[in-house]
């Protein structure tokens, strides 16, 4: 990059606004995928090259003459000086989840357009810019967690605070991605054996790696891919063999209570047994599938069938409720701006940077790389027909349960479809039904099959890749809420034990059971009431979660800020203030109006009103059958209700606190900022 | 690197040599555009296989069992079994928050 002369950058600039304008203004029937690419391509570039280096010369003051915790902490397991792009494949195959893939799908009610230039204005202004700094101040604290740095930095109730908010976005996180997973395999005998499949093809792995090969990765993974491509194959047949078709063809409900005994079973279990094995395959298999994907869309260049804008940026779309502003920039979380990078970006990765000097690489570029990739998830959901689109992702309360009552509701929207396209779409894939299919996933599978599909055209090829799609998505959740629900344990632990000491003792079986039954429960009774949710449950916990995650974002910025003052920077203090007053406003509105907005589509106080006045009157609201039912919609209003209040008084609390450190600052002639002290690079004996 | 980097000059000057009379040192020319080739091959995939390790939380152990031996004489390394249930353990015993 270093080569580029100012001509090529005029140039690279020149296309960038081209290939912005065109998306922006073009308002055919179809556009090529390519001009989203080509945009963010240039876009980012110019980004990293102009954006990201001034932050990082200027405003952070990089220097990279001092030696990092890795040199300075050398011991050749956690601290260790690693090359600069071994250190970008690490922290990108850390901070790539499930979430970018997810987002962008149900954000494409609105339309492609809104979601791209929030993707695009999001990620350089906002998520590179908290991922880089966050690492940058944890690289200059010996590695520490963000947690730590808020205490140590804001105060310790500011620090207790934010741990509280990280164990509440723990628990809705893994309500929601258990919702995904449950979504995409309800009624589908093909998807759930496969990925049933995938827990002994992990165990099989696991004791092979113990007891038979031990470190040998490499051919273990391939085994286990292997092992997966057969799973997918035989589970076509499965699913068409009567006997077993029926074993596995699973309602939604049984699914919910298999994912809550798997999560408790799977996080108790020891981690070399499940977990580790398994998250090697899915963490492989991810680069692997995004890599591929680029691929394809490149070779392939798509059309996208969805207009610019749709009409639901009014608020009355099917996917989520509430109008573009805010709600589209709490559905695109991560992609764009993502709080759960700040805790990636303070773990390991600080410890393994050689030079200051490669921050803006691996901080800056690799959150451009991911929202990247939340841009070819946007694309692979556009490609679809909209009709199509709308008809997996609407809930069954709007579009009925057969084919032709949700063809007749999708086209009274304005999006022309025939039930015979929803029927021939299914037996494409390989499944009875795609109506309903919400959670983002199966948009995302069907997207990927149809585009993967153009370039290996082949009989039965497209059921192939739509299981593969799916088995990828859920391989990674069922990784993640294994592996979270273990960390809303630990947390658990150390928050309860500062109440009751002997809950702390992580080695304590007692303490350790109770404490995973409590985190379990957490996300287990969200995903439950997110699966009988007349709503469909992504509805209305997609929402909470992206307020949840924003939140989290708010949080790390806030500290951001605080310590920009602290380092008697206030010059630069418009870099991460910008975000910063942006996802406040963002998640403070949304909070509101989830809060208290009139409408009950999107008010969960007005929802449980509406259902608790009608109860009273003795009357039964659909979807709801009985009282009890009733009663239940209202509970679960008011729960969702508090835990928004909580989310909400979570920020504003993290908000006074970080004035008043950044007030005290300021009082000061000196920096006060607590970095570990200043050691030169030269002086380390290598 | 840019040591091992196979030139295109050498490439193109050894087939040229190979296709005119001096086929001796157009020969050996190809022969070193090879192994220069080769070495860049073989270090590409240390880098891949370093990156694909340390993405799962496997550090290198060459470079940790080198580094305990020189700054820390009177320790024994682990061995590579015991170094990777080592790292297993640290990655996942508290779990994992993983991006969502």
């Amino acid at each position: 990059m270093k080569g580029l002369s100012w001509f090529a950058w005029l140039a690279m600039a020149v296309l960038a606004a081209f290939s912005v304008g065109t998306i922006a203004l073009h308002r055919g029937e179809t556009i090529n995928a390519m001009w989203l690419v080509v945009a963010a391509v240039s876009v980012f570039t110019i980004a990293y090259r102009f954006y990201g280096r001034f932050i990082a010369v200027h405003a952070l003051g990089i220097d990279p003459s001092r030696a990092t915790p890795a040199w300075r902490r050398n011991d050749g397991l956690d601290y260790v000086p690693t090359e600069k792009s071994v250190v970008f494949g690490h922290h990108f195959a850390a901070i790539a989840g499930a979430g970018p893939l997810v987002g962008p799908v149900l954000a494409a009610q609105m339309g492609y357009l809104p979601g791209t230039l929030w993707i695009l204005v999001g990620v350089v202004l906002a998520g590179a810019v908290q991922d880089m700094m966050v690492l940058f101040f944890s690289t200059r604290r010996d590695g520490r967690s963000l947690g730590e740095m808020i205490r140590a930095e804001m105060g310790p109730a500011a620090g207790v605070i934010s741990m509280i908010g990280i164990l509440m976005i723990m628990v809705i996180l893994l309500a929601v991605l258990a919702l995904v997973v449950v979504k995409a395999l309800a009624e589908s005998p093909w998807g759930t054996f496969t990925v049933a499949m995938t827990i002994p093809i992990a165990i099989l792995m696991g004791l092979y790696l113990r007891h038979f090969r031990p470190g040998r990765i490499l051919e273990v993974s391939v085994m286990g891919f292997a092992l997966l491509l057969l799973a997918i194959w035989v589970g076509g047949m499965v699913a068409a063999d009567p006997v077993w078709g029926d074993i596995f063809h699973l309602k939604g409900t049984t699914l919910a209570w298999l994912m809550i005994g798997y999560g408790f079973v799977a996080s108790v279990l020891p981690v070399w047994f499940l977990l580790a094995p398994r998250d090697y395959l899915s963490t492989f298999l991810k680069i692997g599938t995004v890599l591929m994907l680029a691929l394809a869309i490149i070779v392939a260049m798509p059309e996208l069938q969805m207009p610019a804008m749709t009409r639901f940026i009014d608020g009355t779309g099917p996917v989520f409720s509430g109008k573009l502003f805010p709600f589209l920039f709490i559905t695109i979380a991560c992609g764009s701006v993502s709080g759960f990078h700040a805790l990636i970006a303070s773990g390991t990765t600080p410890k393994m940077i050689s030079s200051e000097a490669h921050i803006p690489m691996i901080g800056y570029g690799a959150m451009l790389m991911e929202a990247f990739v939340a841009i070819m998830a946007l694309i692979a959901a556009c490609v679809l027909e909209p009709g199509v689109y709308f008809a997996m992702n609407a809930p069954a309360a709007l579009i009925g349960t057969t084919a032709e009552s949700a063809a007749a509701a999708i086209s009274s929207w304005g999006f022309v479809l025939t039930p015979e396209v929803l029927i021939a779409t299914a037996k494409d894939i390989g499944e009875t039904t795609i109506l309903s299919r919400t959670g983002g996933a199966p948009t995302l599978a069907v997207g990927m099959a149809q585009i993967l599909h153009g370039l290996i055209p082949g009989q039965g090829m497209m059921a192939f890749w739509y299981h593969y799609a799916i088995l990828f998505e859920a391989l990674f959740i069922l990784t993640t809420i294994d592996a979270g629900t273990r960390v809303a344990r630990f947390m658990i632990q150390e928050l309860l034990g500062m109440a009751y000491a002997p809950l702390a003792r992580t080695d304590s079986w007692a303490a350790n059971i109770t404490c995973t039954l409590l985190a379990v429960s957490g996300w287990g009774w969200f995903l439950y009431q997110g699966v009988v949710d007349p709503l469909g449950g992504i509805n209305t916990l997609w929402p909470l979660f992206g307020i949840a995650n924003q939140m989290l974002a708010g949080l790390a910025l806030v500290f951001c800020c605080v310590v920009m003052v602290k380092m008697k920077r206030e010059k630069y203090l418009w870099i991460p203030l910008l975000p910063t007053a942006w996802l406040l406003v963002c998640t403070l509105t949304a909070g509101w109006q989830k809060l208290f907005d009139p409408n009950p589509k999107i008010g969960f106080i007005a929802n449980a009103r509406r259902f608790g006045d009608a109860a009273a009157r003795g009357e039964v609201l659909a979807p709801a059958k009985s009282i009890e039912e009733m009663q239940r919609v209202v509970f679960n209003n008011y729960i969702d209700a508090g835990l928004t209040a909580l989310f909400v008084s979570v920020v504003i609390a993290i908000v006074f606190f970080g004035l008043r450190a950044a007030f005290a600052a300021r009082s000061s002639s000196a920096p006060t900022t607590r970095e570990s002290e200043h050691v030169a690079l030269e002086s380390i004996p290598r | 690197m840019s040591r091992l980097n196979p030139s295109r000059a050498d490439a193109g000057r050894s087939m040229a040599a190979l296709l005119g009379r001096d086929w001796r040192s157009g020969f050996s020319l190809l022969v070193r555009w090879w192994r220069s080739a080769r070495l860049l091959s073989a270090r590409l995939w240390r880098t891949g296989s370093q990156t694909a390790r340390l993405a799962i939380g496997i550090p290198d152990y060459d470079n940790y069992a080198d580094h305990i031996r020189r700054h820390h004489p009177g320790r024994e390394p682990m061995d590579r079994d015991a170094f990777f249930h080592e790292r297993m353990q640290a990655r996942y015993g508290k779990g994992r928050s993983r991006c969502c």
